[in-house]
């Protein structure tokens, strides 16, 4: 009886011990109320503001949209911001809303159906295996030296808006291949693959730009027979 | 890892430029790149297309200069959830 008694004892400690704990955890957990969150937000969330800026500057090449787009960004983070998992990715989760709500918008502009864009640029793959195949690289160097920025600029703005989004996201904004897929919501193959096509297509642009232009050695002009 | 010298069918070339993004941008691991880079020093063809693709990277991160928001922007933003609430 008197080690049933013990056992009994020691329950119960344990019981309370659980109660005890129980009752200081869910102490910790009480959820934030809204004015909290809005400390939180304003706190952790605002200092995004002139990346991410930046990044629509790039995305929408005009500095209204860029505003309006940075706007929309942070109503839509704020209004979600309770789903956001404090510790995780900040940056990536509001460059995620910003890329999205940019895509979306760019869509309904265009009134284009929501194609990814990733099976529709083959002719300039097709295009860029020719390039490799002229051997004009040297030219293609001092012709790229000597291209301006806003070439460089027009190319990536004739991108569909995923591809420019992948390649300013790389490149310019300097995400891993990994925080991409998770901005864009892919698997990092299609970050890849969508990388390896804007690429191609930025290099026939810019090569176009060249022959047109006379850019380069004269090789770099006459090379091609280009359409 | 993928053996690049056991694997005949593979040929280097493709192998070395099918990574070049990956190996630009920092993504791929030390001994995959010492392998890429032993292939660069050997093989003047992808020396150039690697060359090539390096300098878009600087031709477009040239082209965008830090912006800084404007104060009516930060405003705006500021006191967005001070309206919602």
């Amino acid at each position: 009886m008197s080690t049933f008694q013990t056992r009994l004892a020691g329950a119960g400690a344990w019981l309370a011990w659980w109660v005890l704990s129980y009752s200081m955890t869910t102490q910790t957990v009480q959820p934030e109320s809204p004015e909290q969150r809005a400390e939180r937000f304003e706190r952790d969330a605002l200092a995004f503001v002139d990346p991410l800026y930046g990044a629509a500057l790039r995305l929408t090449r005009n500095p209204t949209d860029a505003e309006d787009l940075v706007q929309e960004t942070y109503a839509k983070a704020f209004a979600a911001f309770h789903q956001f998992k404090p510790g995780t990715n900040l940056k990536a989760w509001l460059y995620r809303i910003l890329t999205n709500t940019f895509i979306n918008s760019y869509r309904k502009a265009q009134r284009q159906p929501s194609v990814s864009g990733d099976d529709i640029e083959d002719w300039q793959l097709a295009r860029a295996a020719e390039h490799e195949s002229t051997g004009l690289k040297s030219a293609e160097m001092s012709a790229l030296e000597a291209m301006p920025d806003t070439a460089v600029s027009e190319a990536l703005a004739s991108l569909t808006p995923e591809f420019r989004a992948v390649v300013l996201l790389s490149d310019v904004e300097g995400f891993a291949y990994k925080e991409i897929a998770e901005i864009m919501g892919t698997p990092i193959g299609t970050v890849m693959s969508r990388l390896n096509r804007a690429r191609a297509a930025l290099r026939v642009k810019l090569a176009d730009y060249a022959a047109e232009r006379g850019l380069g050695t004269a090789d770099s002009a006459s090379g091609k027979d280009g359409s | 890892m993928p053996d690049f010298d056991d694997d005949p069918t593979m040929d280097e070339c493709v192998l070395a430029m099918g990574q070049v993004h990956s190996f630009l941008h920092g993504e791929l691991d030390e001994e995959t790149c010492n392998h890429i880079r032993q292939h660069l020093m050997t093989c003047e063809r992808c020396l150039d297309t690697y060359d090539v693709e390096s300098l878009i990277t600087v031709l477009i991160r040239r082209c965008y200069s830090d912006a800084t928001a404007s104060i009516s922007l930060r405003e705006r933003v500021s006191y967005l959830h001070v309206s919602v609430q």
